[in-house]
């Protein structure tokens, strides 16, 4: 395999800059509606990358039973006790950390789309599982770099209704040395104090429903 | 057994979008989406050597496939790939979002097959454009499971299906 060498290894200080700039953007929503579906999508997107799934069941998140739907593999999880399985799959693997830019945000009276390109960070044994390209069992780092797309569905009260995902078929990889690895740990400690002011922001700023939105 | 779309059928799948661009008060949304359905509109009736004729898109526009990672650069290519494709695609139904990039959404796509068979996908899409609403880049997310509708005669010929879109495309040229 031909690894990329362009990809510009994250830090966490990267990591919790992007988070703010995406809160920047946010804040100069005006629609109230709107900006609840993306003040959610925000804390959404912490607690996964932080490992904290059991906070995105929140009801004041999530409905009671989301949809998951993975279009680029047709998997489908239908309701809670299937989503919160996917989630415990893929904090058990490590596969929670995950870094994202050149993001196409747009959002609507029914949900938001994201076009990204993502970073999924893996240990060698993963990115063997993964790709099926046996490498060493070092301390090196492997990052599958791949386009995604989502549309996520959101009801009148701004709750995920689920997640719709698209990946590209088609990802680039790269290998890096131990000293660019991202840990799991310190991830969801760099971004705990960011999900505590989402926390409160988004308890802060209750939306009153869509008013003439289209669902 | 799963029912045929008309000409019909179609025609009224393009007036939503046209109508979704009308109630739009934002100029930019308006206008990317008149862009997009224009754009659209013409690949659909076949008149590829239009498809550039009216500030749709910028000069070296391009098309990305992220099924398969293809990406078809610049307008020569775009329209030869349609004139050579042999597939037609149209959206019957699609909701989108707005910022100020472009748009991005999902949308059920019906497309007659050379072999004479009809596939529905559900696809995600991003059309990314200019301040003016041009497109820059048409980037496609098609699902990976397919529902096969069986043999589907198209629903009318080529010319019939563009002398019925020609009266919308008329409208949504001149839209502002």
């Amino acid at each position: 395999m031909d690894f990329d060498n362009s990809f510009v290894p994250a830090t966490y200080e990267e990591m919790h800059a992007s988070y703010l700039r995406r809160l920047a953007g946010i804040n100069r929503m005006t629609n109230p509606h709107r900006r609840k579906i993306a003040r959610n999508y925000y804390l959404h997107s912490l607690l996964e990358v932080a490992g904290r799934y059991p906070e995105i069941f929140d009801p004041r998140l999530t409905v009671d039973e989301p949809v998951y739907i993975f279009h680029h593999t047709g998997a489908v999880f239908d309701g809670r006790t299937e989503v919160e399985g996917f989630y415990r799959t893929m904090a058990e693997s490590d596969g929670n950390v995950i870094y994202s830019d050149d993001h196409h945000f747009a959002v609507a009276d029914w949900g938001f789309t994201l076009e990204q390109v993502s970073h999924f960070y893996m240990t060698p044994a993963e990115f063997t599982r993964k790709t099926g390209v046996a490498v060493e069992e070092d301390d090196r780092v492997y990052v599958e770099h791949r386009p995604t797309m989502r549309a996520w569905p959101y009801d009148m009260e701004g709750r995920m209704r689920g997640e719709t995902l698209y990946y590209a078929q088609v990802a680039t990889y790269s290998r890096l040395g131990p000293e660019h690895a991202l840990s799991p740990e310190r991830v969801k400690a760099v971004l705990a104090p960011l999900i505590d002011d989402a926390w409160s922001d988004f308890l802060a700023n209750p939306a009153p429903g869509a008013e003439g939105g289209q669902h | 057994m799963t029912q045929q779309t008309s000409t019909d059928d179609i025609r009224r799948a393009f007036e939503r979008i046209e109508q979704d661009a009308l109630q739009r008060d934002a100029a930019f949304e308006r206008r990317a989406l008149r862009n997009y359905l224009l754009h659209t509109l013409l690949t659909v009736a076949g008149r590829h050597d239009e498809l550039f004729e009216y500030d749709t898109a910028v000069a070296d526009p391009d098309y990305v496939f992220f099924d398969n990672g293809r990406r078809v650069q610049g307008r020569d290519a775009i329209a030869r790939y349609h004139r050579d494709e042999g597939v037609l695609s149209v959206p019957i139904d699609q909701r989108v979002a707005m910022s100020h990039w472009g748009f991005a959404g999902e949308q059920t796509l019906e497309a007659w097959l050379p072999d004479g068979t009809l596939r529905r996908t559900r696809c995600a899409f991003v059309w990314r454009c200019d301040d003016r609403g041009r497109m820059t880049s048409l980037r496609f997310y098609p699902a990976a499971r397919h529902e096969s509708l069986g043999a589907a005669p198209r629903p009318a010929g080529g010319a019939t299906l563009a002398k019925d879109l020609a009266p919308l495309v008329e409208r949504v040229r001149k839209m502002q």
